[in-house]
């Protein structure tokens, strides 16, 4: 049984977290994952929330690892419109119970040596579910951003950018593409940082205005 | 045994410095898990803290009735920046829902009146604040358009009003 399945942007914070009923997702249960998984360097919290993990290795899409009888799945680099990501998550969970079945089966497995096998499994999943994604956001007529250079590149010219303008650069930078609901779900915490509502007309005009500088192109 | 009592002035204008202290609390409260994070720096941290006295100033301004929630964002920049002196010299424009604002002399400026090195970094609280009081009054943030930043020299910072 999986106790905790997580889907988690590219910097690591949880775009969607589920547990089943019998987990404990606090403390505990994240120095499981520390210990078990090296690739986990920081484990940052709001309340008993998890509100974003840090990585060493930026490359990671998939991590799962049994610590004794519990089973963590960790998904990263994803971009799922927030409104099928659930079912796309149940099914996810399906998928990945069986191969977490089949890979038992074969006898007693750790999470490092199932690293890469994990990895390529979830990379083509991600592939599928991102580009049924994309597919329903055009139809929808949602427009996407895509980042035309890395944050490294713009990082100076941003320098003294507002903060939110300054992240939102940098999260389509490392997302690559991001439709602008997407891109409201990953700067969430900022309503509440900043004390306002964000909304999704808020977030086009500042996205036009990269756009604008030539710093992002529109879908 | 001596008493000590102290009475409190009717001065106002000092109201603007118990607000932005407030403001500058509960930023760091609700802000606590995220500005320690190395991508936000001194400049991002400011920001964050600054709108938060922003909205507090916003309020006090309310409050003395020098603002009203009808006030329009270009008369709330003015207001604000006449009230709470942050400069010898301030010069702001309006164009076409734009605004442009010139700081130079800057009172506020941790370098040019506290004199200390900031080490290539900035931290000014002016776009926040700005932005701030404009969303509590009107609510809605202008977009901070340009920021160019230039600690002891001059700075400017462009709104968009729309």
């Amino acid at each position: 049984m999986i106790d905790v399945f997580l889907v988690l942007d590219e910097t690591g914070v949880p775009l969607c977290q589920t547990r089943s009923p019998d987990a404990i997702w606090n403390d505990s249960l994240a120095a499981g994952i520390l210990s078990a998984i090296d690739e986990v360097s920081s484990v940052y919290w709001q309340g008993d929330i998890l509100s974003r993990l840090e990585f060493r290795e930026k490359q990671l899409y998939l991590l799962r690892d049994t610590n004794k009888s519990r089973t963590f799945v960790l998904v990263t680099t994803i971009s799922v419109p927030h409104e099928i990501a659930e079912s796309c998550l149940n099914e996810m969970s399906e998928k990945f119970a069986v191969v977490c079945l089949e890979k038992h089966s074969g006898g007693l497995v750790t999470s490092r040596s199932l690293n890469e096998s994990y990895q390529q499994i979830g990379h083509e999943l991600l592939q599928e579910w991102n580009a049924r994604a994309r597919k329903i956001a055009l139809q929808s007529g949602e427009p996407y951003y895509q980042a035309l250079y890395a944050y490294d590149e713009l990082k100076d010219r941003e320098k003294s950018s507002f903060i939110l303008d300054k992240t939102i650069l940098r999260v389509l930078c490392d997302a690559g593409t991001l439709s602008l609901r997407d891109l409201r779900q990953r700067i969430a915490t900022f309503e509440e940082m900043l004390g306002e509502r964000i909304d999704i007309p808020q977030l086009q005009s500042i996205c036009e205005r990269y756009v604008n500088d030539g710093l992002i192109k529109k879908l | 045994m001596d008493l000590f009592k102290f009475f409190r002035r009717k001065d106002l204008s000092r109201n603007y410095l118990n607000r932005m202290v407030i403001g500058l609390g509960v930023g760091l409260v609700k802000s606590r898990t995220h500005i320690l994070n190395s991508d936000f720096g001194p400049q991002g941290s400011m920001d964050v803290l600054a709108t938060w006295m922003g909205q507090e100033v916003a309020k006090e301004l309310l409050y003395q009735k020098k603002i009203s929630t009808n006030t329009s964002k270009s008369d709330v920049i003015e207001k604000i920046l006449d009230e709470v002196r942050i400069a010898e010299d301030l010069e702001i424009s309006f164009d076409n829902n734009s605004a442009h604002i010139a700081v130079q002399n800057c009172l506020i400026c941790p370098r040019r009146v506290g004199g200390y090195d900031l080490e290539g970094h900035t931290a000014c609280p002016v776009g926040g604040i700005i932005r701030g009081a404009i969303n509590l009054v009107t609510g809605k943030s202008p977009q901070v358009k340009r920021i160019s930043l230039r600690p002891a020299e001059v700075c400017q910072i462009d709104f968009d009003l729309n």
